[in-house]
């Protein structure tokens, strides 16, 4: 509401508001002076009538200059306007932003939140006769980037325009929506609105920030609420991921989905997986308010290559953030080489003991390493190329020409050294960048490990391990001599695992033995997790098998343009990437923000609006009319407000007409 | 002509006169014979004539002469009174030329002229804060002129204090008679209520003429005045609309506080306005005198 002019020159005339007070100075009669027999009658009777008079006195001033202002008032002829939701009939700009954010797709008993706001806007434009831009908050197609993007339109344009724009499923940018309603309404003369049709949640509103928008035109801003000031129920996917084995053939493995109760009251949701569009597996839970609960699915891929996966929580009002995506590159069992150069008749006395045990604990089908055992013997009649990994343990000779080959593709070696191991042998390798020193035996002061490099993903993660690491005993070892990247340093800075890039693949060196012969290091809880971690890494197993997915609205990091095999056209869902590398797919989600219906109270919205008034009215069908703009000349008013004033200040005065003397 | 309007009487300059032609103009309208024959001390017969109280015929005589003789008789002069008269300055306000003083030395000329003419004894007490002069009671006719020259060479002065020359004059009194007060009683109320008190127990009788001028009673001034008073430094500018409505009540509430004292000691309270006649004050005094006579 506004108190405009249409004479606002009169104004200046509100300064005759001191003319009776210079009048009431200029005017006082000078009093007669008279000789009277009663004064100290009259002294007692003023003592009564003082205050009285004194108030008497003032408030007539007060009247008269009251009468003065009145007067300049009317005749500046104030009009007084409410801005309301819609100027039927009438002319001027009007921006309307369109929440099409996915919290508008809640389905209430009138129907869906972003159909009403759209009835809304129609009821709003009815009878409009100005210029119309509507601005959508999730950007569509990147039509409005720029103001340019934003067109002026007529009535009829606008309600053709409102209809081609869809409800998104991404989160709502009220901040650029705003800018850019500000931007256009800058330029203009005439009067502005901007109609703002939302149903207000947090997740939009909360981060508006309207000192980023720079100079604000005095527009009246009005919010239509769709959907009530109250929270909405709903439960949400916040997250899937894979917390326990990897995507691999035949290897069991674990997802765990975490689901969100974004409401006022706790209840229970079922949880369903599905792989490939087909229901697997579905679970229910309980949760109670702003909780998060967790369900559980076991993984078990049959075949090898990209698998999709769905996690979908049925029968909600707001479905568009029921399913969540992910993505699964499934690959073939690691195959892993293990060449043992001290080969025994009972296996746990092999060299090769310990290292089987680590990378298949569980047996062989819930490893995602397929491990064969070959003696130095077999070596020459081993194909290598069909290997993904090539571990020598306690090898005489490192095989030069078959491991330069094999390093050459790109595939990872580890050595480890024992008392079979000929250093010459080794050194005489030139493409090792290291040489391999003397025997330490310290059999009467075993050594320990000091150091851990925790800048590598495989040992980071034992940081909670360390000091199982750090118990192991080192009897002895060879000392490692030339430029190493250490992983693993024993006290005495001699180091124990050393590794190197060669090319595409990386070389692993441990100074000690693989099995209990010169270390007890096969017998600490860490050495599983260290040697298994090393591997996956090395092999590309680790991450690769669940990459991570985005959110509506985030951008792909690769420069390919990405295709949607699965999910709502342009919504969430799975995205294919034609990689230098090869195929890649990437999983893309509801905005979490988008998912908590929590609304925005009026006050709050006033606060980030600051002097600006906002007005917010709940949108009821058909009810608009009522809320339209209205404009009233206030002179009649005015006018007998004067004559009011006047009558009293008579009275006041001169006291009633048949009460003088 | 009306003999007792003040606008006449101010024509008159001598008091004598005024005081005559007030009286003779009361007494024309009463009876005579409500005036003279009531009286213990035989003076004289005469012949009975129509309208005379067949009361007082003298039948012994009657019987000797076999006419008509009505006894007169020379009435005993057993009233005693003082006339007090106001001379503060106060006293001297006048609306329209007539101010109270002349009002209250033309009614005192005329009490006095009309006691006297009834044989009365009759002093003249003048006082302001204190007693100015005190002429003593006498019934001879020579002792009106006295009295006259007396409130003819006075004007009015000075402040008034009426309490404490009433608590004077009822020390100072030894023989119980009438005491007439005449004043506008502007002074302390509790105090002058007291005198007269006091005074009333020491066996006189009392009458008060309580005199206020027309302004004095309706305030009626319009234009903003500083009024400055009669008698003691004081001053007040006000807006005499704006003042009118309480002091009218003020003034009201001092002549019935005087009025309802008065009516509590037996004390003849009257209030004159003195724009209006003198008749009304001798007829209040004959009145009372009737009473008096029949008392005693």
């Amino acid at each position: 509401m506004s108190l405009t002019f249409l004479n606002p020159l009169f104004l200046f005339g509100l300064a005759a508001g001191i003319l009776p007070i210079l009048i009431h100075r200029l005017t006082q009669r000078k009093a007669i002076q008279r000789k009277f027999s009663a004064v100290r009658l009259l002294l007692q009777s003023q003592r009564v009538t003082a205050k009285p008079q004194r108030l008497k006195h003032f408030l007539l001033l007060a009247l008269r200059i009251l009468a003065v202002l009145g007067l300049v008032f009317m005749m500046a002829r104030p009009v007084f306007t409410r801005p309301g939701l819609a100027s039927f009939g009438g002319g001027g700009a009007k921006v309307i932003i369109l929440d099409n954010s996915l919290s508008m797709g809640f389905r209430e008993q009138r129907g869906e939140r972003f159909d009403l706001a759209k009835k809304a806007a129609k009821e709003a434009l009815q009878g409009f006769e100005g210029q119309v831009a509507i601005i959508p908050t999730v950007d569509v197609q990147g039509r409005q980037t720029t103001p340019k993007g934003v067109q002026w339109m007529k009535t009829e344009e606008a309600l053709k325009a409102l209809e081609g724009i869809p409800l998104s499923f991404g989160r709502g940018d009220t901040v650029s929506a705003l800018g850019l309603a500000y931007q256009r309404l800058s330029d203009l003369k005439t009067s502005k609105q901007i109609l703002i049709l939302s149903d207000m949640v947090r997740g939009d509103w909360e981060a508006l920030d309207l000192s980023k928008l720079g100079t604000v035109p005095d527009a009246d801003v009005t919010f239509l609420r769709i959907g009530g000031k109250e929270r909405d129920p709903n439960f949400c996917i916040k997250s899937v991921s894979l917390i326990e084995g990897e995507a691999v053939v035949k290897a069991p493995a674990r997802l765990e989905a975490v689901v969100s109760n974004l409401s006022e009251k706790s209840g229970t949701t079922l949880v369903q997986l599905y792989l490939s569009g087909t229901k697997v597996d579905q679970k229910s839970i309980d949760l109670k308010t702003e909780e998060d609960g967790k369900a559980y699915f076991e993984l078990f891929l049959e075949k090898p290559g990209w698998s999709d996966g769905e996690v979908r929580l049925p029968g909600d009002s707001l479905p568009s953030d029921d399913v969540f995506y992910f993505s699964l590159k499934v690959r073939e069992k690691v195959k892993v080489l293990i060449v043992d150069g001290d080969p025994r008749t009972s296996l746990k006395g092999s060299e090769s003991y310990y290292l089987i045990n680590a990378l298949r604990p569980g047996g062989l089908e819930s490893s995602p390493f397929l491990i064969r055992v070959i003696t130095e013997a077999e070596v020459p009649s081993v194909d290598l190329r069909s290997y993904d990994a090539l571990f020598l343990l306690n090898a005489a000779r490192p095989y030069p020409s078959r491991l330069a080959s094999f390093l050459e593709s790109g595939k990872p070696v580890f050595i480890f050294l024992g008392d079979r191991a000929s250093p010459e042998e080794y050194n005489a390798f030139t493409l090792l960048p290291w040489r391999i020193g003397e025997l330490r035996d310290l059999r009467q002061n075993p050594e320990r490990i000091a150091q851990i490099d925790h800048s590598r993903e495989a040992l980071h993660s034992l940081s909670r391990g360390s000091e199982s690491l750090k118990s192991a005993s080192f009897r002895r070892y060879f000392k490692i001599e030339g430029s190493t990247k250490n992983l693993l340093t024993l006290g005495n800075q001699d180091p124990l695992l050393v590794e190197t890039d060669m090319g595409r693949s990386k070389l692993f060196l441990y100074a000690s033995s693989a099995d209990l012969d010169w270390n007890d290091l096969p017998l600490k809880a860490a050495y599983l997790p260290m040697i298994q971690g090393l591997l996956k890494e090395a092999v590309g197993l680790a991450g690769s098998s669940f990459p991570a997915g985005l959110r509506v609205g985030e951008s792909f990091k690769e420069q390919v343009r990405p295709v949607q095999i699965r999910g709502p056209q342009g919504g969430p869902g799975i995205y294919q990437l034609s990689l230098p590398s090869g195929e890649a797919r990437r999983a893309v989600n509801p905005p979490y923000e988008e998912s908590d219906l929590a609304k925005m109270a009026e006050s709050e919205l006033q606060k980030k609006f600051g002097t600006i008034t906002v007005r917010v009215t709940e949108y009821q069908e058909g009810t608009l009319k009522d809320l339209q703009a209205g404009r009233k000349e206030l002179w009649p008013f005015l006018l007998a407000f004067l004559m009011v004033v006047l009558a009293v200040e008579m009275v006041l005065a001169n006291g009633m007409p048949w009460a003088r003397p | 002509m009306n003999y007792f309007d003040p606008k006449v009487l101010t024509g008159l300059k001598n008091l004598y006169l005024r005081a005559r032609f007030v009286v003779d103009g009361v007494m024309v309208g009463i009876h005579p014979s409500q005036a003279k024959g009531l009286s213990s001390e035989f003076e004289e017969h005469r012949g009975y004539s129509q309208g005379d109280d067949i009361r007082h015929i003298d039948w012994k005589a009657y019987a000797k002469f076999d006419r008509y003789f009505i006894k007169e008789y020379r009435e005993a002069t057993n009233l005693k009174a003082y006339i007090a008269m106001d001379s503060s300055s106060s006293m001297g306000y006048a609306s329209d030329g007539w101010s109270k003083f002349d009002y209250g030395s033309t009614l005192a000329a005329s009490l006095a002229y009309l006691m006297l003419k009834q044989q009365d004894s009759v002093g003249l007490i003048i006082f302001s804060n204190r007693i100015e002069k005190m002429i003593p009671p006498k019934a001879t006719h020579d002792h009106l002129f006295a009295i006259l020259k007396e409130l003819e060479d006075r004007g009015p002065q000075g402040e008034t204090s009426a309490a404490s020359v009433l608590q004077e004059l009822a020390a100072s009194l030894k023989r119980r008679g009438l005491i007439i007060l005449i004043s506008d009683l502007l002074d302390n109320q509790e105090e002058v209520v007291r005198g007269l008190k006091q005074l009333r127990s020491r066996g006189s009788d009392i009458m008060v003429f309580h005199l206020l001028d027309k302004d004095e009673l309706q305030f009626p001034f319009r234009e903003p005045s500083l009024f400055q008073d009669m008698e003691e430094d004081l001053k007040l500018l006000a807006d005499p609309h704006a003042i009118r409505s309480a002091y009218v009540d003020t003034i009201h509430s001092l002549i019935d506080a005087y009025r309802k004292a008065c009516a509590s000691y037996f004390i003849d309270y009257s209030l004159f306005d003195t724009s209006i006649g003198l008749d009304r004050a001798l007829v209040r005094y004959l009145t009372w005198r009737e009473k008096f006579r029949a008392h005693s």
